[in-house]
């Protein structure tokens, strides 16, 4: 099968990691305002993000999601434009930290499923989202090993 | 600059060059739409009584536990549960100004309507024992203890322990207190405010009242001060 290392996984991590970067944005600023000025009727949000869970050493998920996504935005936006940065090939970063971020994601989901009893809709869309990026991110990886692979064979190297 | 880098460079111009124009503009959409999202969302409503959310009830405002003079000029309804975090930070750092201010000045009534939220598993027993507590006389020193000690008891599985320490330390009759809240005796009157919160328009607590329109916490004064204004 042959690859193009196109930049359309790149681009797709790059989107979703905004999109990532305003959900997290909106928890963060729900928790600084709206969370502590209302609890809503049946909201699962409130009940996780009111959690001990939702503070890990001694910062709310949410800030620490905001600036997660923030990284991960900043690397797909840069492997965009170059290969590699201070000799760390960014494609292998974008894995490495879309895998941190899917694990998270994974970790979080089980604490609402299995220990808090709620699930917070907005947390649920970070946990899908940090499984696409970290899909783009695979994509990506092994779409520019196998452009490299394939250059190399064709070099007779 | 590295083979790889080249073929990955080539490989850009070549077949997706257009297509970074289509991918900035997409990310400038997702950006600014999601930032204006954002900004709407947490503004703070105008407090003007034009256009707020009614509220409705069905239940005798004098049967519920209130504090200030009973013909004061404004009357204000807060719909609170006693698990909720953003009703025990509104009791433990807004109450007491708005007490002070105008309560203890003879300008507001201050009634307080149960909603105890299904999520908030000990909800409706806070709620219960606060009454248990009102039957001593002592609602509001108890309403504040619940608020100011929530941490403690919110995720607690038998929390009698807790509440009839309270009363204790409220210096009320503990025995008395713990049959009323073990024979539920005013389950039956939350069960009625939750219903009554529910189908008068309530979405969320705390959420305050006044002359049927809500109101938020960080509201509230300037809601006041409108509604007597008002009244002069």
């Amino acid at each position: 099968m042959q690859h193009e290392y196109t930049p359309f996984s790149r681009m797709a991590a790059a989107l979703l990691a905004l999109l990532g970067l305003l959900d997290a944005a909106y928890l963060a600023l729900e928790r600084v305002i709206g969370g502590a000025l209302a609890c809503p009727i049946g909201g699962g949000c409130e009940t996780v993000q009111s959690s001990a869970y939702a503070i890990l050493f001694g910062v709310p998920v949410a800030f620490i999601g905001v600036a997660g996504y923030a990284l991960l935005l900043a690397v797909a936006m840069l492997s965009l434009h170059a290969d590699s940065l201070g000799g760390v090939p960014l494609d292998a970063l974008l894995l490495a930290l879309g895998s941190v971020a899917l694990l998270a994601g994974i970790y979080f989901m089980y604490l609402q499923v299995a220990v808090i009893g709620a699930i917070c809709f907005w947390c649920a869309i970070a946990a899908l989202l940090d499984l696409l990026i970290w899909l783009a991110a695979f994509v990506n990886w092994r779409s520019s090993r196998q452009a490299t692979t394939k250059l190399l064979s064709s070099d007779n190297l | 600059m590295s083979t790889r880098s080249q073929r990955g460079r080539v490989a850009q111009k070549k077949r997706a060059g257009s297509s970074m124009g289509i991918f900035y503009a997409i990310l400038a959409v997702i950006a600014i739409g999601g930032v204006a999202l954002l900004a709407t969302t947490n503004q703070g409503a105008s407090p003007s009584a034009a256009n707020r959310p009614t509220i409705t009830t069905t239940i005798p405002l004098d049967s519920l536990p209130s504090r200030g003079k009973a013909d004061a000029p404004v009357t204000v309804v807060e719909y609170a549960d006693f698990q909720c975090p953003a009703c025990g930070a509104f009791a433990t750092t807004m109450e007491a100004g708005i007490v002070k201010d105008y309560v203890d000045t003879g300008k507001v009534r201050f009634v307080f309507h149960d909603f105890p939220l299904p999520q908030h598993a000990n909800a409706v027993p806070a709620a219960e024992a606060a009454r248990c507590a009102a039957d001593q006389g002592a609602f509001w020193p108890y309403h504040d203890l619940l608020y100011a000690k929530q941490a403690e008891w919110e995720n607690s599985s038998a929390p009698l322990a807790q509440f009839a320490a309270y009363a204790e330390q409220l210096k009320l009759d503990r025995g008395a207190f713990e049959t009323c809240f073990n024979a539920h005796t005013h389950l039956a009157t939350i069960t009625q405010l939750y219903q009554d919160s529910s189908n008068g328009g309530v979405n969320q607590t705390p959420t305050f009242a006044i002359n049927g329109k809500a109101y938020y916490a960080n509201e509230l004064r300037a809601a006041i001060d409108e509604a007597l204004k008002a009244k002069q």
